[in-house]
């Protein structure tokens, strides 16, 4: 329950705070944000699966996070930075899709 | 075969859940629920912070096009006070003008020598009987995307509308108010058409003023400009009507159309 309530003080902090972004984080806002959503969904599975692991949660959201960020700068420094955030997204949001249709099966068994 | 499965079992490797192969937390004291709940609010956090920034990102926008319509409705203020005014200044001019002339005899032929001269050039408004020919873009073809449509009214038809009038007898024109005069321009400024430099949206009312209203009707049409105008129609679904009308009045010209060389 206390978590549950974590994620909404989160959205709600992020909507009034309004921090802002400095310029430079700017291309990577979108790639957290992916890697957010699949931390949070890939967490909800492991709780039907009945494996949730709070170390696991914070290490993989912060991982993905950075690999995610150093993806994307390397491709930034290469100069195919926007291919490479598409990269990024690709297999994250694929991430999201397998762990949201195993969520599916525990809940509606179909 | 079910399709999910299939891929589930290409991205096995990939994408294996981040959970797996470890084993679930098996004391649940009151610190760990808690840190739990930081994890999820620092999750959160970022999908806040981006739906903020998007919205500051939108907001920010449309004030720097809020922006720019106000200064654009406030240039277009000015350029209609400005009008007035020399409006104002034509007719105390006109007044002035016909105090001097009157009298003499000689100022009586130089007065209808500028009467007739005024007349030509669009300089005083005219009310007659004449037709209004209104024409329209096409509707949009929504599966056209955004290309310009074909059947956009462009400027060349209006050339050709209000050269077809000319032909046909018309003696005075304006395009949707606007009075044309023998230094008059049609042109095409990307999307818009303007008329004496001044942009026009459709649909496009020409009114003509003719002697004989319904001979000026029956002469256009028959004419290369009705005949473009029907081919318009049947090839690409312009919109066009031509009316015969009583007693229009179309105005003055404006000052900006007799600068018009000047203009930019």
């Amino acid at each position: 329950m206390i978590p549950a309530i974590g994620l909404l003080v989160g959205i709600v902090l992020g909507l009034l705070l309004q921090p802002t972004v400095p310029v430079w984080l700017q291309p990577y806002l979108p790639i957290a944000v992916v890697a957010a959503l699949d931390a949070v969904f890939g967490a909800f599975r492991s709780v039907l699966d009945g494996l949730f692991n709070d170390r696991i949660f914070v290490i993989s959201f912060l991982s993905n996070v950075l690999v995610a960020a150093v993806i994307v700068f390397l491709g930034d420094q290469l100069g195919v930075g926007s291919q490479m955030s598409t990269g990024v997204v690709v297999v994250l949001t694929m991430r999201i899709f397998a762990n949201v249709a195993a969520i599916r099966r525990h809940l509606l068994k179909a | 075969m079910r399709v999910d499965a299939s891929l589930d079992a290409l991205l096995a490797d990939a994408l294996a859940s981040d959970y797996a192969n470890t084993a679930p937390n098996q004391n649940s004291g009151r610190l760990r629920v808690f840190f739990i709940a930081g994890a999820a609010t620092l999750v959160t956090l970022v999908l806040g912070m981006a739906i903020a920034q998007t919205r500051i990102q939108a907001s920010e926008n449309s004030l720097t096009r809020d922006a720019l319509v106000e200064r654009v409705t406030a240039a277009d203020r000015r350029v209609q006070e400005l009008e007035v005014s020399v409006l104002t200044a034509q007719n105390d001019l006109l007044n002035a003008e016909a105090a001097t002339l009157a009298g003499t005899s000689l100022g009586e032929q130089a007065r209808a020598r500028l009467d007739r001269l005024r007349l030509a050039t669009g300089q005083t408004e005219v009310t007659g009987d004449g037709v209004t020919v209104t024409i329209d873009d096409a509707p949009i073809d929504p599966l056209q995307g955004d290309e310009t449509p074909p059947g956009k009214v462009i400027d060349r038809d209006l050339q050709m509308i209000v050269n077809g009038l000319w032909q046909a007898g018309a003696t005075d024109i304006a395009i949707n108010g606007r009075r044309l005069t023998p230094t008059s321009a049609i042109r095409a400024a990307g999307e818009a058409i303007l008329v004496n430099y001044r942009p026009m949206s459709p649909p496009y009312v020409v009114s003509a003023i003719g002697s004989d209203a319904d001979q000026l009707a029956g002469r256009f049409r028959e004419n290369p400009a009705g005949l473009l105008l029907e081919e318009l129609e049947t090839q690409y679904g312009v919109i066009w009507e031509l009316q015969t009308v009583g007693d229009i009045t179309l105005p003055a010209a404006s000052s900006t159309s007799k600068n018009s060389e000047d203009a930019p």
